[in-house]
This record gives C-alpha cells, structure tokens and sequence, in this order.
C-alpha cells in the first residue's frame, strides 16, 4: 500500500461527499414537483410524452397500482428487448453482420438488462449490433435506472405521507428520472468521455496490420499442436462513450465491449477511471440526502449515508490490503512496489489504473449495483475477492444501486428499528410510523426471497453437471464463481468471476429466474411495506422513541446489515473464499 | 419453439408478479 494510493482513495471519498448535497437537493426537487433550471426545456417535453402515451400526471397510484405499472412496464420492454435481440440481422446499423442472437442468450441478456442486472454471458463486439446496443440495452439502461429511483422515492413518500391511501404515480416518477435525471447527466458524461479519447462512432470494425506478427499454438482434439501466425487485428468500434454515461450513471455496469471498463475505448485514462466511479455513487448517494429533506430530518438522512460510508471504506482497506500484499506464493518475486512496478497481485489488472484504483473500482462497483468491472474479480486473492462477494450479498446497501440502495437500506432500517424495539419493550417507530408486524413480514420476505434464491441455485448447480462443467477453477475457487454468479444474479450487480462460462441453456436460464426474482419479488414486499407506513397516523415524538439520527442508529443499521448477511451467507463464504485463502496460505492455489 | 417458451415464461412470471402482490395487499387487510 502506498500514501498515494490512500490519497486517490481519499479524493474519491471526498468527491462523493461533495456531489450529495446538490445530487440530494435536485433529486428532492424533482420529485416533489419543484422548479429546477431545466424545465423550461423538459417540462414541455414531459406533457407531449403524457399526452402521446395518455397519462393523466395528477393522478395518484395506490401501491398496488404502482406495483402493477411497474410490473407490465418491465414485463412489456424485456420481451420488446427479446424481439430486437432475435431480429437483429434483419434491423438496421449492424455493419458487422452480425447474426439473430441464441434464444437462451437473448432471454437471458433481456431479463439482465430489464433488472439493471447487466449480466453478461456474450462479448457485445462480437455478439450484438449497433441497432441492439442503442435500442435495446442502452435503452434498458435508461429505463431500469429509471424505474429504480421511482421506486425508492415511492417508498420515502410512504415514510412521509399521512393517512394516505397513495405513494405518487409510477409513470410521472419514471418520466421525471428518465428526462431531468439521467438523461442531462448521461449526455454531459458522454461528451466528457469523448473528450478523454473514447469512441463513438457507427462504422464497420477496423482491420490493422500487427508490427509484430505473432505465433498462436492451439491444441487439437488429438493432443497434436496446431501453429498460427496472426498478422491482422480487428479493432471494434460502436457508440461506445453515449452507453458509457448511463452504464455508470445508472449503476447498470454492462459493457459496450467484454472486457468492460478494462477496455482504453470505454475508460481511457485515470480521469475517466475516477469519474467512472464518481458517477456510480452519484445517486445513490444523492438520495440519502434527498431522504432527509424529504422526512424532514436531514440529520436521519446524515446518519443513513454514514453507515454507508463506514461499510464502504471497510471494504476498501480489505480489498487494497490482500490486493497490495499479493499472492505469497509466489515467493522470489518482488512484490512491493517501487518506482518501477505497482507491486502486489497486478494479474487481471490494467497498469493504467494499478491496484489502488481496481480496488477501489471493485469495492465501488459491487457497492453498488453497477457490475462494471476495471480489473478481473476473477484474479482477486481470495479474500479480496470475498469482498465484492459479501458487498452484493450484504443487499448491495452500501450506497447501492439507483434507487435499489435506498430502498434496501430503508427495509434495514426497518429492521433495525424493530429490533431496538424489542429490546427495549416499545413498539418501534421509523420517523413518526409505527413498525407493525405487517411491515417486518414485508421486510423480512424482501430479504429471505434474495438469500434463497442465491442459495438454493448456487447449490443446484454446485452438484449438478450442467452447473459443475462450466468452471475453470477446482476446489473452493470451483464453488466461488457458481456462488459469485448467482449472488450477482439476484443482487442484480452484474460483475462475474469470469473464469465461469455462463453461457450455456442452464445458466443462461437459471440465472436469468434469478434476476427475475432478484429484482421484482423483492420490489413488490417494499411497495406493500410502502403503502402500509403512508396509510399510518404519524406518531409524535416521545422521550420512548428509539432517535434515527445519532451515531447509536447509525451503529444499530450498519450491525443489523452485517449480521443478516452474515448469519444468511457465512457457511458459503467459508467453504470459498476463506478455505481458499487459508490453503492459500498453506501452500495450495486454485 | 424455444422463442415461445421463454416469451410466455416472461408472461407467466410477471403473472406471478401481480399474484405475488395480491397476496401481499390479502396479508394485509387480514393483519
């Protein structure tokens, strides 16, 4: 470890603090239908999208409205995304040629997209169009981001409102997110990312001469060896920059190229590395504050984003920790770092970024939503490698994805509350709602229909072939990247220790269920709890009620958090990643 | 074949989707 890698992770800190406060205000302004500066530009643009599509914006939604519109919107883009990916010979900007995507693979990939998931089983240069790139996923990217901020600010209207029978309107939410939020952002970072040397283009791939032919040996079926001299490369092209914004803006991770955000045409310099990850935190961590102003309690919302923030920078320092001690062994090798090497374990990493800056993008990514990757999980010592594995695990709370981390952390924090309820012998309140037990029921379905999910597939596949034939590593790494699949699966993240071959008919499909009921069997037991707590009375505040706003909370969350996911997740992670570091240590890798 | 399959996969799940949510707002009018 180095001071000045400690300095570009402080900088970083420092930057995500600084981008809450104005990200929080314009989030809570936007939502709550107050001027902001860009209406004179939008707003007439939002009354045509109402009129085209016949939404009356005034009209408020009961939770379970809500739920549906959400639930018919997702259900009707993934099949329309599906559609795209089996025609794209047949539709337009596909200089490539490319063929009619497998149908596992479509679905799989349209089921990703639609949960802001980003699963990858395909490199997108050799596999998708410039038509399905735009139309399809990019516009996923949008659209899953989108409907992810409505739900949580659903959700904060819930805690706010008073004996209301509804929690705002879906398509007004989405609309809002879409057209103020994501869609100014995005277009600025996509110019930046130009700026900084990323493509955006619509050409047929570049065919180069190498300077340096090179010798490929491939073995055959018969043990024989087969020799190639390669002379030509194929340089991709593609609108990469404008995917890039939104990749990152909406915590959507899925790369325009296979090798993500390792790739010099999607992250070009440490800038675009740095502001890469700054636009991953932007919103979720926006929307704590954007909780405070909303309750009306900003000091609850300060407290939120510090459990955020503790368990952040704990992941980090483990990460940056095994990463810069490296593999011990590989004993004869320098590892420390010096003027002319980065030291520690650099296998799957870009020189360009070095480890402290993968380890932090490993830390930030899996944090959150995102799922895009700037160095291979895959190559992590084994501890490290837990991290981005509990990170996801944990719920993906630590500021988490747009939208999804709030609503997350909030079911936690309904949980935290009713535990320090119990013990005190009070019926529990969260912000002047009193916690029933329909609500801890929600609460706990939300977090048991997750664990499950990633449990009982991860197992299934554990001791099936069709699950066991797809990995590279023996031993406990073997159980890591099964285990590491399904937990992004349903996490919705995205990111894969990529030494496992996903596609195939049993991954394609058991990991596109999981997504599925990642993502929408977990969104609909936080809508009921949202629809209970905005029909309550509000409680006054009492010398009984357990304070939200103190660092006792904040301790109180970041526990609960920790001990769920540990408690769920702990016999998994000791037969992975923990038996691979301690044979690791005993002489033995994977 | 397998293009009719997944498609009204999706449907049915999101079927679900909404039989899930139902159930959600009976287990709370009986609460």
């Amino acid at each position: 470890m180095t001071a000045n890698g400690w300095l570009q992770i402080l900088l970083y800190f420092g930057a995500v603090l600084v981008v809450t406060k104005p990200m929080g205000v314009f989030l809570y302004r936007v939502f709550e239908g107050k001027p902001t500066f860009l209406d004179f530009a939008l707003r007439p643009v939002e009354r045509l999208v109402y009129r085209l599509c016949g939404i009356d914006e005034k009209k408020e939604m009961r939770w379970t409205e809500y739920g549906a519109a959400m639930l018919l919107f997702s259900g009707a883009s993934l099949v329309l995304l599906y559609l795209i990916e089996r025609m794209q010979q047949w539709l337009p900007w596909n200089p490539q040629k490319m063929p009619n995507v497998a149908p596992d693979l479509a679905w799989n990939t349209a089921v990703s997209f639609t949960t802001n998931t980003n699963w990858q089983a395909y490199s997108g240069e050799s596999t998708m169009s410039y038509f399905t790139q735009m139309a399809g996923l990019a516009y996923h990217n949008f659209a899953s981001a989108a409907v992810g901020i409505a739900l949580a600010i659903a959700l904060i209207r819930g805690v706010v409102r008073r004996e209301s029978k509804t929690i705002g309107n879906f398509w007004v939410d989405t609309t809002r997110a879409f057209l103020w939020v994501l869609l100014p952002v995005s277009l600025v970072a996509a110019l930046f990312f130009v700026s900084q040397g990323a493509i955006q283009n619509l050409k047929p791939y570049t065919t180069a001469n190498v300077v340096e032919p090179q010798v490929v040996e491939t073995k055959n079926a018969d043990g024989s060896v087969k020799k190639d001299t390669v002379t030509r490369q194929i340089i991709a092209q593609g609108p990469v920059a404008s995917q890039e914004a939104i990749k990152m803006f909406g915590t959507n991770g899925g790369g325009f190229f296979g090798a993500n955000s390792t790739h010099p045409f999607e992250n070009p310099t440490p800038l675009t590395d740095f502001v890469q990850m700054l636009l991953i935190f932007a919103v979720p961590s926006g929307l704590t504050y954007t909780l405070g102003r909303m309750t009306g309690s900003q000091r609850h919302g300060w407290a939120v984003w510090s459990a955020m923030a503790v368990l952040f920078l704990s992941g980090v320092v483990v990460v940056y920790a095994f990463e810069a001690r490296g593999n011990p062994l590989l004993t004869g090798i320098e590892t420390k770092a010096s003027a002319v090497q980065p030291g520690g374990n650099m296998e799957g990493k870009e020189v360009r970024f070095g480890i402290p800056n993968s380890a932090l993008f490993t830390t930030v990514t899996t944090d959150a939503s995102c799922g895009a990757v700037n160095n291979q999980h895959d190559s992590l010592t084994p501890l490290a490698g837990m991290i981005p594995l509990v990170n996801i695990m944990l719920g993906e709370v630590i500021f988490g994805g747009v939208g999804a981390g709030m609503y997350g952390i909030l079911v936690f924090a309904i949980l935290a509350v009713f535990l320090a309820g119990l013990m005190v012998g009070r019926t529990p309140e969260y912000l002047g709602k009193k916690i029933e037990s329909f609500d801890v029921k929600m609460a706990t379905l939300a977090i048991l229909v997750t664990s499950l999910t990633i449990l009982i597939f991860s197992a299934t596949a554990s001791i099936s072939t069709w699950g066991t034939s797809s990995i590279s590593n023996a031993g406990p790494h073997g159980l890591s990247q099964i285990l590491y699949a399904y937990t992004s699966a349903v996490g919705n993240n995205g990111s894969a220790f990529g030494g496992l071959n996903a596609n195939t008919l049993w991954y394609n499909s058991s990991l596109g269920v999981a997504m599925l009921l990642g993502r929408f069997f977990m969104i609909i037991p936080i809508l009921a709890i949202a629809g209970h707590l905005a029909a309550k009375k509000h409680v006054p505040e009492s010398l009984g009620t357990f304070p939200v706003t103190g660092p006792l909370f904040t301790v109180l969350l970041i526990s609960v958090v920790l001990i769920v996911g540990a408690l769920t997740f702990f016999p998994a992670l000791s037969l992975g990643p923990v038996l691979e570091h301690l044979t690791m240590n005993a002489g033995k890798a994977f | 074949m397998r293009d009719i399959l997944f498609v009204l996969g999706t449907i049915l799940f999101f079927v679900l989707g909404v039989a899930y949510l139902k159930g959600c707002e009976r287990l709370r009018s009986e609460k």
